[in-house]
């Protein structure tokens, strides 16, 4: 398999940061109470990641061993207070819905986990690919249940009301919760059946491979 | 031979690593990994320093923009506002910001305290004036908030209320409809945050009512249209009919009464006529201990003279409260009303005077009453009998 496709297909999906990897829970359980939110911080994460996963892959061979970390922080923490500068600039409905959860973003694990086990061990193309990837992944895993969440907790999506009847429970942290669990264990599920399909005819064609050869 | 050569190899590794310790120790430190790892942090440190200095300089959201884009939030276009000296008015609420707008009306931002878990809402709000008078609330928009979490709760309805049920002089409190369930708290913050912002507009640029204007239109409102005529006493403690124009009254309770359920704090004289019949009533405010919290409950227990005593409770209402949430939930104050003072009273948050889910409410409104009652027997009325 091309390794690019590769990177990509695990970001998404077999590694993919909220379901598979259950990190970043903080920004997800606070903020998938709005699908609006959801994207918002799902993109942001997205443009923070692939940046800092750039930067630290460019300067893996610059950067010594022993101060990496406080170096990713600080490459991190610049990336993010750009971020927040820039929606406050051009999207300020994005930034004040965000709140105190943007600035959350530095301390991500996803952001500092890509770079320590990703970019510093990779070409430049292949951690750009990988951030992409991965804030992709959590950018879909966010929305989809920002519109769960929004749609039987408010009633809406997107802030399009679409029905009155609302499970106000669902709208808050405790029930975005229990969202989360919930899209965790179908996504397992799926992956899981997927995979096991794909065993069975790998072995299929291996035994017919093999009769074939002793025939 | 072979041993001597291998000793002299020995000896030569030896004298290697004798030199490269040598050469270690001697090490400039422009070449040890110390410095390199300095260099690098530093260097990272200074590049991201700059590169934020100048984001800053391009990026950065003055007041101004800030104050702009508040406005478009309120009006959908932009108005001319001309700041104004900001001041509070209010315990319950801070006044960040204030504007007069071109169309005459305030712009206040206040930020109400009473929040959850001791947090503040900021609001926005639009404070309607004509006439040199406040004439209404505009708009109510929430602008930022602190540990509210279920701020989400609260919806254009809830703060369209503030413009619709706007009521001259009167405190907006979570208990008259401006509750929310689930965000009561939240809801609170919000109110002290308005009320806020009217105290402040009406304290410097609306009609300061004097203090003998301010009690005759509370207690006018209990009576409705029937036109009375309210008595307190004046420096000397002799009995003065108080009118509008007074800057200050005094009640005929020099200083309040206060024990450890209820403060008794005022009596008012209300007289008026009922066809050829001159009616009387004793008004005492009391305020109730044993609260929500240990919050407290203001009741105005109004008395009936008959004969020159002290006859029956006219009617009791509920003037203020604090942290009392479910005060709305209270609905049996009339029956108070008709009950013979001269009986013995003593009124328990039992039977009657009990409501389900605001148990402390009708404890601390009962003490209230107790009080007033107990106030009441103990007077001597001139030209009366003495009622204990």
């Amino acid at each position: 398999m091309n390794k690019y496709k590769r990177i990509t297909l695990d970001g998404l999906i077999f590694q993919n940061p909220t379901f598979m990897l259950v990190l970043g829970t903080c920004p997800t359980l606070g903020l998938i109470s709005s699908a609006f939110s959801s994207m918002g911080m799902g993109l942001t994460v997205l443009v923070i990641l692939t940046l800092s996963n750039i930067i630290i892959s460019a300067l893996r061979k610059v950067i010594p061993n022993a101060v990496r970390i406080p170096c990713y922080i600080v490459v991190i923490a610049t990336l993010v207070t750009f971020a927040r500068m820039f929606l406050d600039k051009f999207v300020p409905e994005l930034y004040e819905s965000l709140g105190g959860f943007l600035a959350l973003i530095v301390v991500n694990c996803i952001i500092l986990g890509r770079a320590e086990a990703f970019a510093n061990k990779h070409t430049v193309a292949e951690s750009a690919v990988d951030g992409i990837a991965n804030g992709l992944g959590f950018t879909l895993a966010l929305t989809l249940m920002g519109v769960i969440c929004e749609f039987f907790g408010k009633g809406s999506v997107f802030g399009l009301q679409i029905m009155e009847f609302k499970i106000g429970m669902l709208a808050t942290p405790a029930g975005a919760f229990l969202i989360y669990g919930l899209c965790i264990a179908v996504f397992v599920y799926v992956i899981d059946a997927v995979e096991r399909a794909r065993r069975v005819k790998a072995n299929k064609l291996a035994r017919e491979n093999l009769l074939k050869e002793g025939a | 031979m072979k041993n001597n050569r291998l000793g002299n190899e020995a000896h030569d590794s030896t004298e290697e690593l004798v030199k490269a310790a040598e050469t270690a120790t001697k090490q400039p430190f422009i070449k040890s990994a110390a410095f390199k790892c300095v260099t690098a942090l530093l260097t990272v440190l200074l590049i991201c320093g700059v590169f934020l200095t100048i984001m800053n300089g391009l990026l950065a959201v003055s007041p101004e923009e800030r104050f702009e884009r508040a406005i478009m939030k309120i009006y959908g276009k932009s108005v001319p506002a001309t700041a104004v000296a900001v001041e509070d008015y209010n315990s319950n609420a801070t006044i960040n910001e204030a504007y007069k707008m071109g169309d005459g009306n305030y712009l206040v931002k206040s930020t109400g305290k009473g929040g959850f878990s001791g947090g503040t809402v900021t609001c926005w709000v639009v404070i309607e004036v004509k006439g040199g008078a406040i004439s209404g609330v505009g708009k109510v928009i929430i602008d930022s908030n602190v540990g509210q979490s279920y701020i989400n709760y609260i919806n254009d309805k809830f703060l369209t209320a503030f413009t619709t049920n706007y009521e001259d002089g009167a405190y907006f409190t979570p208990a008259e409809g401006f509750i929310k369930t689930g965000a009561t708290m939240s809801a609170t913050a919000i109110c002290n945050a308005v009320n806020g912002a009217l105290d402040f507009v009406n304290a410097k640029f609306g009609n300061i009512k004097t203090e003998g204007e301010k009690l005759l239109e509370s207690i006018q409102k209990v009576y409705g249209e029937t036109q009375i005529s309210v008595y307190g006493t004046d420096a000397d403690g002799n009995e003065k009919l108080i009118t509008a124009e007074d800057e200050t009254v005094t009640s005929f309770i020099s200083t309040p009464i206060i024990n450890s359920t209820v403060t008794v704090s005022t009596m008012y004289k209300v007289r008026y006529t009922d066809g050829d019949k001159q009616i009387e009533h004793l008004l005492v405010t009391s305020t109730g201990k044993g609260g929500y919290e240990k919050g407290t409950v203001t009741c105005l227990t109004i008395a009936t003279v008959e004969n020159g005593a002290v006859a029956k409770i006219y009617k009791v209402t509920i003037t203020e409260n604090e942290k009392q949430s479910f005060i709305g939930k209270i609905d049996w104050l009339d029956k108070f009303s008709g009950l013979d003072i001269s009986e013995g009273l003593v009124f328990t948050p039992t039977g009657d005077f009990l409501t389900t889910g605001a148990t402390m409410s009708s404890t601390a409104i009962c003490n209230a009453v107790n009080g007033a009652v107990d106030y009441l027997k103990a007077l001597t009325l001139e030209g009366g009998n003495e009622n204990e």
